[in-house]
């Protein structure tokens, strides 16, 4: 019976491999005569710079660089799920930098074969910022994995398929098998990567009869020297350049912004307000008949031809007719007042009327105010009777450095901060501020407000370099 | 040995069964649609097969902008394409050559379906028992309320929420409503610009909220709902079949910018959206304001013409239609045909053509 049955499986076999494909012959082995020629390796990737360079790389270029591997998946706008695989490549920051260093305000665009494109910021290069999902649920996930954005040229260990996929494409990539990002990121038959320089890493609010949110583009534009562009040079011979305040004040003054006459002199001469804001809410307010067409009034945005330094950046408020109050840093928003206006049309320009949103009733080098028993002003004279001594200190980025200063204790001894005071907030005459636990402050010996050359500064060991204030002119206790 | 030549006899005949008697495989056909039908068209596609067991429904849903992109940019082989934007087929359709055919990608489309845009909210939502349709604007315009908007660069519900508040300037005398609703809340400005009475809202090449901005934004409007669910939103600009069919809480926007109503097109083409960069190698696209319509067709380079023409039949017939009614998804009646010469005859009845075809 047994041999019945193989005999029958052995039919069937027969009859089925009757049925298939007959196998392809053997290929007989060439053997080559002569040496064919070297074909050259085609382009796969062109990156361009922001100045035009450009870099053409063929796949060996790009697989000789240095991989990033790592697991990336996709959620499409609908919320399927592809799950993670592993990926291998080389990090778009890293393509990107071959034709200049990234910098904030740039972007890469990574275009497609056929033409689509899409613009990663620096932001989402440099940190990742992308939303991720957790490839089980499609939930965001809270706290998000590292991601890195490659340009891709293998999946789990082989090359891409280049029919889906291309020869490049992006992927998301993390450490762990544990994220899925959207899919529109992860742009197929990648062909050219474009470093561009994004339009407007700051904006600047403006506020009046119209508003109006000017990027850096627009301001830049308009401080172009044959535009409106106007330059001061400080008592240290620094050149400040920018826009005067009363045409940033014509563009939202009236509906005319620039066209014709901008600047609305009849509106200015029957008064309001004009308010300087920092991005930490410091201000100051000025007159209309003081701010019309007054060219010593300078919203900056270079300073010796560099862009301004990180705690005023990215404008600061400058000029003959700005006092060391006024300079207000980190400009963020210009408001006009028309319900504030003050002051009667007067044919030249009056004494300033500086409004202090908040602040120190007292006038002084130094003032400290807020939760005191008692508020003080000092002058630089004044502290340097109470304490004029040698500090080394550990400064937190320049490490050892010697100041000459007076105790900041020693001076919250003469001010009595209330029982319930827990912060001292200390503001640079440019409007820059930083704050402080008082608690942080207490027993420290060498905690002192320094002299240097540029005035007052905060030199404070222990704590982040951004509570070393310089140009400090107030102390708020809170 | 009689034995045997029976088993084999047998066998033999039963071998052509065991190659050629499996059941007959059906055709497949790939309907790649707007997120924010996703609910109907589930039904439809059960529907569907029920009726037509030799054909195979397979559905994929994304952003209007990025379903057209798998036919003509990925390549991906698609069968039928609706967008919840009909001007982006003869947009991004019809003014592309596939170079495969060296046709447009299509030439043709049904403008079948419409919808309301409104505002969604939930029970937890902040400020939900002051906020109606009078004073929407303002309280999603407070800096502790988070508010969810399409990306404009995807989805169509995204550049139409940038509309629908431009709009709302005019509607209700308020000049600053864009400008407070998004003024410092992104990275790059979202600008407007008055070109002769047309406002035009430019859209950047980054469209990325700062940090603590009261705006969010993702790439599809459908992905908002979640946000809105788990309490990460307040509030999110959504279509209105969208927001029933999730029992959300909903305000009515005004007629005059919900962009649903007939009534009120010239209303709706005061505004528009620009892309301020390249998106797209050939095109760039522009979208207009104007009365939101749902447009399908089927790509020139589909290889099941006729099986989608019998989905497209269904859908347009007493019974897909009574389906998306019934998922409160509102229909044109009659719809409208686009190029209405190159519809294929079998569509033909469902359809006039458009009035300014």
């Amino acid at each position: 019976m047994k041999r019945v049955w193989l005999l029958s499986l052995g039919v069937i076999i027969l009859l089925l491999a009757a049925c298939t494909p007959a196998a392809t012959p053997p290929v007989a082995e060439v053997v080559e005569t002569e040496a064919a020629p070297v074909e050259e390796e085609l382009t796969v990737l062109e990156i361009i710079g922001i100045d035009g360079t450009s870099e053409e790389l063929t796949m060996s270029d790009i697989q000789a660089m240095e991989p990033d591997e790592g697991y990336a998946g996709i959620k499409s706008s609908t919320g399927e799920i592809t799950p993670p695989a592993t990926f291998k490549g080389v990090s778009l920051i890293r393509l990107a930098e071959l034709v200049g260093p990234m910098e904030e305000g740039t972007g890469v665009n990574v275009v497609a074969s056929d033409g689509y494109s899409i613009t990663f910021s620096y932001n989402q290069l440099m940190n990742g910022d992308f939303i991720a999902y957790d490839p089980g649920t499609g939930d965001e996930k809270q706290e998000k994995p590292v991601l890195t954005p490659i340009l891709a040229y293998e999946v789990d260990g082989a090359d891409l398929d280049e029919n889906r996929d291309g020869e490049l494409r992006v992927a998301i990539i993390s450490d762990e098998k544990n994220q899925v990002t959207d899919g529109h990121w992860s742009v197929k038959w990648v062909s050219k990567i474009e470093v561009r320089e994004l339009t407007a890493d700051w904006t600047v609010l403006l506020e009046g009869a119209i508003n109006e949110e000017m990027d850096r583009a627009t301001f830049e534009s308009g401080a172009a020297p044959n535009c409106h562009q106007t330059i001061w040079v400080d008592e240290k011979n620094q050149e400040w350049i920018g826009i005067p305040l009363w045409l940033m004040v014509g563009r939202v003054d009236d509906e005319i912004k620039h066209d014709g006459p901008a600047f609305n002199d009849d509106l200015a001469d029957a008064g309001y307000t004009v308010e300087v804001v920092a991005a930490d809410g410091y201000s100051a307010t000025f007159d209309s008949t003081r701010v019309k067409r007054n060219d010593n009034i300078i919203v900056a945005y270079l300073v010796n031809e560099n862009p301004l330094d990180e705690d005023v950046f990215p404008l600061k408020l400058v000029g003959s007719d700005v006092s060391k109050k006024e300079a207000v840093g980190a400009i963020a928003e210009i408001k006009i007042n028309f319900e504030g206006a003050v002051a009667e049309p007067t044919a030249e320009p009056t004494e300033a009327v500086v409004e202090e949103v908040t602040g120190p009733t007292l006038e002084g080098d130094l003032v400290i105010f807020g939760k005191v028993g008692e508020e003080m002003a000092f002058s630089v004279e004044d502290l340097k009777a109470i304490g004029d001594d040698t500090y080394t200190l550990e400064h937190p980025k320049k490490g050892a450095v010697d100041y000459n200063g007076v105790k900041v204790n020693d001076l919250l001894a003469m001010v009595a901060p209330a029982a319930d005071a827990t912060t001292m907030v200390l503001t640079a005459s440019d409007g820059f501020s930083a704050e402080v636990d008082l608690s942080s402050l207490a027993g420290c010996d060498t905690c002192i407000i320094a002299f240097t050359d540029d005035g007052l500064m905060s030199a404070l060991p222990g704590q982040e370099s951004s509570a070393w204030v310089k140009f400090l002119s107030k102390i708020e206790i809170k | 040995m009689k034995k045997i030549i029976r088993i084999s006899f047998i066998l033999m005949c039963l071998l052509p069964c065991l190659t050629g008697c499996r059941p007959k495989e059906k055709n497949t056909v790939v309907v790649f649609a707007a997120g924010s039908v996703i609910t109907p068209m589930k039904a439809i596609e059960q529907a569907f097969e029920a009726e037509n067991p030799d054909i195979d429904l397979q559905m994929e849903y994304h952003g209007s902008i990025q379903v057209i992109r798998h036919v003509t940019e990925l390549k991906e082989p698609i069968d039928v394409v609706i967008t919840a934007d009909h001007a982006l087929i003869p947009t991004l359709m019809y003014a592309v050559t596939n170079t495969e055919t060296n046709q447009p990608y299509a030439d043709w489309y049904i403008r079948f379906a419409t919808n309301h845009l409104a505002v969604a909210y939930t029970d937890a939502s902040r400020y939900q028992d002051e906020v109606n349709s009078e004073n929407w604007y303002e309280v999603l315009s407070r800096p502790d309320v988070k508010v969810g908007i399409a990306d404009p660069r995807f989805d169509a519900a995204g550049y139409r929420s940038f509309m629908v508040v431009k709009l709302a300037e005019e509607y209700y005398g308020d000049p600053d409503i864009f400008f407070d609703f998004f003024a410092g809340e992104f990275r790059s400005p979202v600008k407007t610009n008055d070109e002769d009475g047309l406002q035009v809202i430019h859209i950047p090449e980054i469209v990325e909220t700062k940090p603590n901005s009261h705006i969010i934004m993702r790439g599809a409007s459908i992905q908002l709902i979640a946000l809105l669910e788990s309490g990460d939103l307040d509030y999110a600009f959504e279509y209105e079949s969208v927001i029933a069919q999730h029992d959300l809480n909903l305000v009515h926007l005004p007629d005059q910018l919900n962009m649903g109503e007939a009534a009120y097109q010239d209303y709706y083409d005061d505004v528009e959206v620009r892309l301020d960069f390249q998106r797209f190698q050939s095109v760039n696209p522009v979208f207009k304001g104007e009365r939101i319509g749902y447009g399908i067709t089927i790509p020139t380079n589909s290889s099941h013409q006729e099986d989608a023409e019998r989905f497209i039949s269904y859908l347009l017939g007493e019974k897909g239609r009574a389906i998306m009614l019934e998922y409160q998804h509102p229909l044109f009646e009659p719809a409208y045909g686009n190029n209405y010469d190159n519809i294929p005859a079998s569509l033909k009845d469902y359809v006039v053509p458009e009035p300014n075809d």
